[in-house]
């Protein structure tokens, strides 16, 4: 049984499809980000973000945040869903490759853009600060691209957790963002991992479809 | 055998002791960030960033190509799971230690980067100093998350150092004068000092040319 601390369209997303793709009992707690975290909260991650998994064992209660780190382990625990490749292999590496370079140089530059006040000690700098981060978000969904040129996923024809985790920032994506127009690999990689039921089913709840 | 591509003061530094620690064949490749980056090292590395792994099996054929240093480090920990440096498949201890790595990626580095590499930060030349004003807070609130969760363990992994502890390694060897001191957080200043006791992380750390300064 697993209990999923989140907020809608947020970086919980890539988690809540997972555990939609491992066919686990799962409950969701929303939290209100709106408001300062609650103690107990805190005790679950120290740093106040959704996506919190509490996997509850009977005995033995396990709490995981950082979405990506739980998207392992839901893979790790429930190999037959077949969302991430045998631990040694080079296709191992490669997922973490992928979410690691996708952790660094995608999500954080969407977060920089979001909250551009964390990033500078000069109010008057906000606005630069969130012109490179479009810049930035730019420059990753083009390298990003060319990974997936050959594709259609991450690791070719093998669906995996690096594919779902990118889904996440396409949602983020603004208008007033640079176009994603020129990354076709990308769209391609996107239309796959949409169209899959447990991904539906996510992206339904948060009203992100 | 491993090939790891490195720089001065790059991220590989914990992927390079961890390398030590493991006892398995490897050699490091100076890249000289001055120039362009090779074709070469482009098609090991598309992004041109340091570090890159290539994994070569008996034969000397390559079977795996990795970058991204913390990607590098949990392969490694995969390949060689004699060394204990992440736990067993399934297991609590391993889950934690990807999540501190993934905390540090997000929490930790851009902090540094905000010091080192103003100009990724800001559109606005005139804006780096204020990036890197920013930096010094944004380093030290995440020390102060790591010391918490080390807590009266002698490393972030525990009784035992895992990977989660060679990440952080580089980070402190990146750490500055000006910065707040890292002895000011208690736990994390004996991790540290656990580590670089070390003789491989030493033997790393002569190589790299890098003292630590608590």
């Amino acid at each position: 049984m697993y209990q999923l601390y989140l907020t809608m369209r947020s970086a919980a997303m890539s988690t809540h499809a997972a555990l939609e793709e491992v066919g686990a009992k799962y409950e969701l707690r929303p939290v209100d980000l709106t408001k300062p975290r609650p103690a107990e909260f805190l005790l679950l991650n120290p740093q106040g973000k959704v996506p919190v998994l509490i996997h509850d064992l009977g005995g033995e209660r396990r709490v995981l945040f950082q979405s990506a780190a739980c998207l392992l382990y839901l893979a790790d625990q429930h190999p037959e869903a077949k969302l991430a490749p045998p631990v040694g292999s080079p296709a191992r590496a490669l997922v973490y490759q992928w979410l690691f370079y996708m952790a660094e140089s995608l999500q954080a530059p969407y977060i920089m853009y979001f909250y551009a006040d964390r990033y500078t000690a000069d109010p008057a700098g906000v606005a630069a600060v969130k012109a490179k981060a479009i810049d930035n978000i730019d420059t990753a969904w083009n390298h990003l691209d060319r990974a997936l040129a050959l594709g259609p996923h991450f690791l070719g024809k093998t669906y995996s957790v690096a594919d779902l985790y990118m889904l996440t920032f396409a949602v983020w994506h603004k208008p007033e963002m640079k176009t994603m127009t020129p990354y076709a690999h990308v769209a391609r990689n996107l239309a796959l991992v949409r169209a899959r039921p447990a991904v539906k089913r996510m992206l339904q709840a948060n009203e992100a479809a | 055998m491993y090939t790891l591509y490195v720089s001065r003061n790059s991220a590989g530094m914990g992927a390079h002791a961890m390398l030590e620690e493991l006892g398995a064949p490897f050699e490091t490749v100076a890249i000289d960030t001055s120039k362009p980056r090779t074709p070469e090292y482009l098609a090991i590395n598309p992004t041109g960033r340091i570090p890159s792994l290539v994994e070569f099996d008996d034969a000397g054929s390559r079977v795996a190509v990795v970058f991204q240093s913390a990607a590098i480090l949990c392969h490694l920990a995969d390949r060689h799971p004699e060394a204990k440096f992440l736990g067993p498949v399934g297991g609590a201890a391993r889950a934690r230690s990807l999540q501190w790595l993934w905390f540090m990626a997000e929490a930790l580095q851009p902090a540094y980067l905000m010091h080192f590499h103003p100009d990724g930060f800001t559109a606005d030349p005139s804006g780096q100093a204020a990036i890197d004003a920013k930096a010094t807070d944004l380093i030290d609130a995440a020390w102060t998350i790591v010391d918490g969760a080390i807590g009266a363990g002698s490393y972030l992994g525990g009784m035992a150092p895992e990977i989660c502890d060679f990440y952080f390694l580089t980070f402190a060897l990146w750490h500055k004068a000006h910065h707040r001191p890292l002895a000011a957080h208690p736990n994390l200043a004996r991790a540290l000092r656990g580590m670089t006791a070390r003789p491989a992380v030493r033997r790393m750390m002569a190589a790299s040319g890098k003292t630590l300064q608590l």
